[in-house]
């Protein structure tokens, strides 16, 4: 009796000590794979938003963008060209209507809108992500200070919910470049 | 040899997971609304699929019946979050487009039917065979409905325009997700009762193996 | 997030982003099991406590197992162990200690561990890195609209089956177009945004 008992209880140890073994495995693995890949995963991240900022800026020599400030989760680049400061970047994210819409926004060093690049959105394709477009987002070229919809820009028919998320993403993105270049908070 | 390419035909064609077997909804219909999505999905749902089955066929004999589907799940989510790390860093636009469907892949009951009903009963090479097959056939079966999908929907074939036409866009919102698959499982449906018919006529006598499949076929509906 | 915006969240996780008609998280047993509303009120129920409870169990082990290490790459193994064990321990509880509910639930419970309802509830709210409360709030009402979702369907479906449609289309085509026709009424929610 007491044989059998012990038996069992050697038993499910050695079911959970082989589970255990196989978790043991895969984290191993997994984790072998992460460390591979973690370099190459961050610079995806800084070559998108590169990228972005080159579009806006319409120059594929430009220096690595230099963070300038992060205010109420906008993140303020300089964007430089051989040593000289040519504009700012504000990269922003605004709820659209399937997830976060991420974009940068660069603007001219006086302050007015230069362009509008997507870094990432989860719009439905066809409908919302045309608020991504060229033709929606050239509307904010030039534009400057507080902008509403239906005045200064036009909302993509069929796709209000997206065009108002990169409004609200513009307009902030404004009002923490204009603190900060107000502030004097851009250490050189 | 020629039992491995009878069994791929099996996984595309006469037992296609999703149109026959009616399984892996989810991913099938959410990321179908593009083809370039639905090829990175239903590839990287295979990468896993031969993987998690090569792996599981090794350990059959080492991991206990008892927790078999817990030991299976481990595995199986290994490998989703390698493959998702791995897109991640070398193919980040298609990791931002197919977002959290990737770690979904765990639960998609492709995985964990073949790991069961295979993988746990047959040697290595087989079962990869297996999951080779069945990944393709899930493939196959995400690019057809999203081929269908971003050409009435969006009027594009792999983001090429088709000149002058005006899109549907209610194929690509959920209800002409719902609704193309019914339609293309009623065409599946369709053809293979006239397969099945045809089969009946040539071979009146003995045992009709198509008309059994589809009533094997007629079964699995009504379980599901 | 005050009170008001933990409510607007509450209705826009249960109507605006309904689980299945608008992310399709959990279209399996949508589809599988909702055949009468009985059923389909047992199975959404079922689902409804498992995503609650592995809501609340899964913040935890985020933020305090995996974050503090540096480990949260490891996330889609250690959630979906975590629910694993969870609706094992469920099943057991509830047979012990609740019998009632465990007869009405008891069936539901396995098939819940391969419910993507379950893991994306978890994963999302990750990515909205919802805290503790919201988290619990989001998971109730994500879990109630799918079970709205379920129950309405299934009453959909009953109605079906005095209908006399085509032979291709007979079975799982059919319940599959009365989704598409049941997500279009509710697409009318979508873009509802406060």
């Amino acid at each position: 009796m007491e044989a059998t008992k012990n038996n069992a209880v050697v038993q499910s140890a050695l079911v959970g000590l082989k589970l255990l073994l196989i978790c043991a495995i895969i984290a191993g693995v997994v984790s072998f794979v992460y460390a591979l890949t973690l370099e190459q995963y961050e610079a995806n991240i800084l070559e998108t938003k590169r990228q972005a900022i080159g579009a806006i800026f319409e120059k594929d020599s430009l220096d690595d963008p230099k963070q300038a400030a992060e205010i109420d989760g906008v993140v303020i680049y300089e964007v430089y060209e051989n040593g000289a400061l040519i504009g700012y970047c504000a990269e922003v994210a605004s709820a659209g209507f399937g997830g976060d819409i991420e974009m940068m926004i660069g603007y001219q060093s006086d302050g007015s809108i230069l362009g509008v690049e997507f870094i990432s959105h989860s719009e439905t394709p066809g409908l919302g992500s045309k608020a991504g477009q060229p033709a929606y987002l050239e509307q904010y070229v030039g534009q400057s200070g507080v902008l509403t919809l239906g005045t200064d820009v036009d909302a993509v028919s069929g796709a209000t919910v997206s065009s108002r998320a990169v409004l609200a993403g513009v307009n902030a993105a404004t009002a923490a470049l204009q603190s900060v270049l107000s502030g004097g908070a851009v250490n050189e | 040899m020629n039992k491995y390419v009878k069994q791929l035909k099996e996984g595309i064609l006469d037992n296609n997971p999703v149109l026959v077997q009616l399984l892996g909804m989810c991913p099938t219909l959410a990321t179908t609304t593009e083809l370039k999505n639905a090829v990175g999905m239903g590839l990287a749902a295979t990468a896993v699929l031969v993987c998690s089955n090569l792996f599981i066929s090794l350990l059959r004999k080492f991991i206990p019946k008892q927790v078999r589907i817990a030991a299976y799940i481990v595995i199986i989510s290994g490998f989703v979050t390698a493959v998702e790390l791995l897109m991640r860093a070398y193919l980040y636009s298609l990791y931002q487009a197919l977002g959290l469907f990737i770690p979904l892949i765990v639960v998609n009951c492709i995985i964990l039917a073949r790991a069961e009903a295979f993988a746990s009963k047959n040697k290595p090479l087989p079962s990869m065979v297996d999951g080779l097959a069945m990944g393709l056939g899930f493939t196959f079966a995400l690019c057809l409905l999203a081929f269908v999908r971003e050409l009435l929907g969006a009027g594009t074939v792999f983001g090429y325009q088709i000149p002058g036409y005006t899109p549907m866009v209610v194929f690509i919102l959920p209800a002409g997700a719902f609704m193309t698959l019914g339609f293309l499982i009623a065409t599946v449906q369709k053809i293979r009762s006239v397969t099945a018919e045809r089969a009946k006529q040539k071979q009146t006598q003995g045992i009709k193996p198509a008309s059994a499949a589809a009533e094997a076929a007629s079964g699995e509906e009504e379980k599901a | 997030m005050n009170f008001g915006q933990i409510l607007l969240m509450m209705f826009t996780a249960l109507l605006v982003e309904n689980f299945i008609f608008s992310k399709f998280y959990g279209c399996c047993p949508f589809l599988g099991v909702s055949e009468k509303p009985s059923t389909a009120l047992g199975m959404g129920m079922a689902v409804t406590f498992v995503i609650t409870v592995s809501g609340a169990v899964t913040w935890v082990v985020y933020y305090c197992l995996l974050e503090p290490f540096g480990l949260e790459y490891l996330k889609t193994i250690a959630f979906i162990l975590v629910i694993a064990a969870l609706v094992q321990f469920i099943e057991m509880f509830l047979r012990k200690f609740i019998p009632a509910l465990y007869s009405a639930l008891g069936i539901y419970l396995p098939l819940i561990t391969t419910n993507c309802a379950v893991l994306s509830s978890a994963l999302l709210i990750v990515q909205n890195g919802y805290g503790f409360v919201e988290s619990v709030c989001f998971c109730f009402a994500a879990s109630l609209g799918f079970t709205l979702a379920i129950v309405v369907f299934a009453g959909l479906r009953t109605r079906m089956e005095n209908a006399d449609p085509p032979a291709a289309f007979k079975g799982f085509p059919l319940t599959l177009i009365a989704a598409g026709l049941l997500a279009m009424a509710f697409s009318c929610f979508s873009g509802v945004k406060f």
